[in-house]
C-alpha cells in the first residue's frame, strides 16, 4: 500500500485518537449500553486500519509491530480466562460473578440512572480483556495483510 | 454444595490448554526446546484430566457443569438458560481418545516440522484445537457445540496451511475453510429453528420439549447435513482428500480426530436430541445408505490414487462408512424392537470402530509422513525398496495396514467383526458390501506396501536411514495400542464401549442428568 496525500494523512491523524477514545468508551460501557468488548475492539482496530491505509505499509511499520500486537492478543485472551479461573479458586463454577455486590463493582441500580461504570461485577474487567484481545487481534490481521507485498501501480 | 474437585475436571481440561495456547507466543521466545517441553506437558496434563473425567463418569455417572453459577449443579428452571457441560460415558470416552491422538501427533511433529520456520503459531493452534475438541466432546449445549465446531475448524484450517510448502496446502486449507464455514452456518440455521421454538439451547432441555413437528424435522436436516459435511461423508467428501493429503502428516492425524468428533456430534444429535421421537427406520436407513456410499466410493477412489497421502485420505473416507453403517443399523434395529439386542451391538461396533479408526488412520498417516520426511517424495511411483532402510516404519505400516483391512489380531478386526455380525441380522447385503470394501482396502495396502517398501533398492534412497526417535515413539505407541485393542477387545468393549453405547441409547438418563 502506498502513502496517501497530505490531506488524508492529516485528517486521519486527527480522527485516529477520536476513534480510539470512542472504541475505549464502547468497551468501558459494555455492561451498560449496547456494544461491549468485541464491538469496541473492532472500532479500535478500524482506527489501526485507518492509519495503515493513510500512511501506507512502509510507514506503518514505525507505528505498529506484529510481535507486540500478537503478545497483547494473547494477554487479553489469557486475562479473560484467568478472571474466569479465579472463580474456581474461590469455590464457584467457572466465570461465576464473584465481584458482584462488592464495594468496587456493585449491582446495577434499577430504573433510570446516569450509568454506573463500577457495577456489574466481573463484567467490566472481562469486557476490557475482550477489548484488548479483539482490537490487537483484528489490528494484527489488518497489519499482516498490509505487509503482504507492494502493489504495482 | 460447594464445588468439589471432580466436577471441575471438565472445565480444567478445556481451560488449561486454552490459556496455555495463548501463552505459547510468550513461551516461544525461550527457544524451540523449551516450547516443545511446554506443549508436551500441557497436553499431558490435559490427557490426565480427560482420563480422570472418564474415570469419574464411569464410577459416578453423568457430570453436569453450569458455567458461571455459584454451585456446580443448579436447581430449578435456571438450568436451560446457562451454558452447560454435560459429560456422559460416550463424551468422556471420545474426549480421551481425541486428546491421546493430538498428544501423539504433537510429539511426532516436534521432529517432523523441525526447521520449517517459526512454529510458535503452529503450537498455539494445536493447543486451541485440543481445547476445542474437548469442548466439543463435553458440551451439553447446542450453541456451544457450534462454537467449538468453529474453534476446531478454524484452528484446523490454520494447521493445514501452516507449512508454506507450496500453493497446494493453501488451496486445500481454503477449500476446507469454505466448506466448514458453510457447514457451520447451516448448523447454526438448524439451531436457530430449535431456539425459536423452544427458547432453550441445552440439548437435554430441547430434547425434553421436543414436539417433532415439521420445523424440528427441518432443523434435523440442516444439523445432520452440516455435520455429515464436516465428517466427510460421501456426497460432501470433496474437501477431505485435499485437506488430509496436502497437510503435514501430524496435522492429517489431527484432522481424523476432528472428523470423528463431528461423527460423535452426529450421533449425539440423532440419539440424545431426537432419540425418543425419531422415526428411527427412516433416519437409520439414510445413515446406512450414506455409510454404504461412503465406504464404496472412498475405497474405489483410493484404488486409482498414485499419491500416498491422497490414497490414505480416500481410505479414511471409506472407513467413516463403517461407523455410519454400524450406527445407522443400530438405530433401525433399536426402533424396530424385534432385534434391539443386535442394535446395541451394532452401535457398540460403530463406536469401537470410531476409536480404532482414530488410532490406525493416525498411524498410517504417520508412516506416510515418515516416508515423505526421509525421501521428500509424495508419489508412490517414485518410492521403492525402503524396507531395508526403515525397519520401524515398515513394521508400523504393516500393523496399520492389517488393522485397516480388518485382519486379526489387530484392532480393526475386532470392531469390524462386531459390525458384520450385528448388521447381518438386518440385511445380509450390508455385510457383503462391508466385507467387499475390506478386501479392496487390503488390496490397496498390499499395493502400497509393495511399491513403497519392497522391490529393488533405489540408489537415491540408499542410506536415508530411520526417522528420528520422537517420530518412532509416536508410531510405536500407536502400534502397541492397535495390537492391545486387537488382542483384548472384550476388555475395551466391556469397560468403555458398552457404557458409551448405553449412554447414547438411554436418552431419558441424558435428560435427567441435566434437569
Amino acid at each position: 500500500m502506498i502513502e496517501m496525500t497530505k490531506i488524508v494523512r492529516t485528517i486521519s491523524s486527527l480522527v485516529y485518537p477520536l476513534t480510539i477514545i470512542f472504541g475505549a468508551f464502547m468497551i468501558m460501557h459494555g455492561h451498560l449500553t449496547p456494544g461491549g468488548g468485541f464491538q469496541g475492539g473492532a472500532i479500535i482496530a478500524s482506527g489501526i486500519a485507518l492509519v495503515i491505509v493513510a500512511y501506507g505499509s512502509e510507514a506503518s511499520k514505525d507505528f505498529f509491530s506484529s510481535e507486540k500486537l500478537a503478545k497483547y492478543t494473547g494477554i487479553g485472551s489469557m486475562g479473560f480466562a484467568v478472571i474466569g479461573v479465579i472463580a474456581i479458586a474461590l469455590g464457584y463454577a467457572f466465570l461465576h460473578n464473584y465481584l458482584l455486590g462488592t464495594q468496587l463493582f456493585g449491582y446495577v441500580p434499577d430504573g433510570i440512572n446516569q450509568g454506573f461504570i463500577n457495577s456489574a461485577g466481573i463484567e467490566p474487567p472481562i469486557e476490557i480483556m475482550v477489548g484488548i484481545a479483539v482490537s490487537c487481534g483484528l489490528g494484527l490481521i489488518i497489519y499482516m495483510f498490509s505487509q503482504l507485498g507492494e502493489v504495482e501501480e | 454444595m460447594s464445588a468439589s474437585v471432580p466436577t471441575n475436571y471438565p472445565i480444567f481440561a478445556i481451560i488449561i490448554p486454552l490459556i496455555a495456547g495463548f501463552a505459547a507466543p510468550i513461551i516461544g521466545v525461550f527457544g524451540s526446546k523449551i516450547r516443545n517441553i511446554y506443549v508436551t506437558v500441557v497436553l499431558g496434563i490435559q490427557l490426565i484430566l480427560t482420563g480422570l473425567v472418564l474415570n469419574t463418569v464411569l464410577s459416578e455417572g453423568i457430570i453436569s457443569y453450569a458455567i458461571g453459577h455459584g454451585v456446580p449443579v443448579p436447581s430449578g428452571l435456571e438450568v436451560p438458560v446457562r451454558v452447560v457441560f454435560e459429560v456422559d460415558a460416550i463424551g468422556a470416552f471420545f474426549g480421551l481418545f481425541a486428546i491421546l491422538s493430538i498428544f501423539l501427533a504433537s510429539i511426532y511433529s516436534f521432529s517432523y516440522l523441525e526447521g520449517k520456520g517459526n512454529l510458535t503459531g503452529f503450537y498455539t493452534l494445536v493447543l486451541v484445537m485440543a481445547a476445542g475438541s474437548i469442548g466439543f466432546a463435553y458440551t451439553g449445549d447446542l450453541f456451544n457445540l457450534f462454537v467449538f465446531l468453529e474453534v476446531t475448524s478454524i484452528s484446523a484450517v490454520g494447521l493445514v496451511a501452516y507449512p508454506k510448502r507450496d500453493g497446494l496446502s493453501a488451496e486445500a486449507a481454503f477449500k476446507f475453510l469454505v466448506i466448514s464455514v458453510l457447514g457451520g452456518l447451516v448448523y447454526l440455521f438448524g439451531v436457530g429453528i430449535l431456539y425459536g421454538q423452544y427458547d432453550v439451547l441445552s440439548i437435554a432441555a430441547v430434547a425434553e420439549r421436543m414436539q417433532f413437528g415439521i420445523a424440528d424435522k427441518l432443523a434435523l436436516i440442516s444439523i445432520f447435513s452440516a455435520l455429515a459435511m464436516k465428517l466427510g461423508s460421501v456426497p460432501m467428501h470433496m474437501w477431505v482428500p485435499d485437506a488430509y493429503g496436502e497437510s503435514p502428516a501430524p496435522v492429517s492425524m489431527m484432522m481424523v480426530v476432528i472428523s470423528q468428533l463431528s461423527l460423535y456430534g452426529l450421533v449425539r444429535i440423532s440419539f440424545s436430541l431426537y432419540g425418543l421421537n425419531l422415526d428411527g427406520t427412516t433416519l437409520g436407513w439414510i445413515i446406512v445408505v450414506l455409510g454404504l456410499l461412503t465406504m464404496f466410493v472412498g475405497v474405489t477412489m483410493a484404488l486409482i490414487q498414485k499419491k500416498l497421502k491422497r490414497l490414505m485420505a480416500y481410505c479414511a473416507i471409506s472407513q467413516i462408512g463403517y461407523i455410519l453403517l454400524g450406527v445407522g443399523a443400530g438405530l433401525i434395529a433399536l426402533k424396530t424392537g424385534a432385534i434391539a439386542e443386535y442394535g446395541l451391538k451394532a452401535i457398540e461396533g460403530g463406536l469401537f470402530h470410531m476409536v480404532n479408526d482414530v488410532i490406525y488412520m493416525g498411524l498410517l498417516f504417520l508412516t506416510a509422513g515418515a516416508l515423505i520426511y526421509k525421501t521428500k517424495e509424495r508419489s508412490l511411483n517414485e518410492l521403492g525398496g525402503l524396507a531395508r532402510e526403515m525397519p520401524v516404519t515398515v513394521i508400523a505400516f504393516i500393523v496399520g495396514a492389517g488393522a485397516i483391512s480388518g485382519i486379526p489380531p489387530f484392532n480393526g478386526f475386532a470392531s469390524k467383526f462386531l459390525i458384520y455380525e450385528s448388521v447381518y441380522k438386518i440385511n445380509p447385503f450390508l455385510t457383503a458390501v462391508a466385507m467387499l470394501v475390506s478386501v479392496m482396502t487390503l488390496a490397496i495396502f498390499v499395493k502400497v506396501f509393495q511399491s513403497a517398501f519392497l522391490g529393488p533398492e533405489i540408489t537415491e534412497y540408499k542410506g536415508v536411514g530411520e526417522v528420528p526417535t520422537k517420530m518412532k515413539i509416536s508410531m510405536v505407541i500407536l502400534s502397541v495400542l492397535i495390537i492391545l485393542f486387537g488382542l483384548f477387545p472384550n476388555l475395551i468393549v466391556n469397560e468403555f464401549v458398552e457404557p458409551a453405547a448405553m449412554a447414547l441409547v438411554d436418552q431419558a438418563k441424558y435428560i435427567g442428568g441435566m434437569l
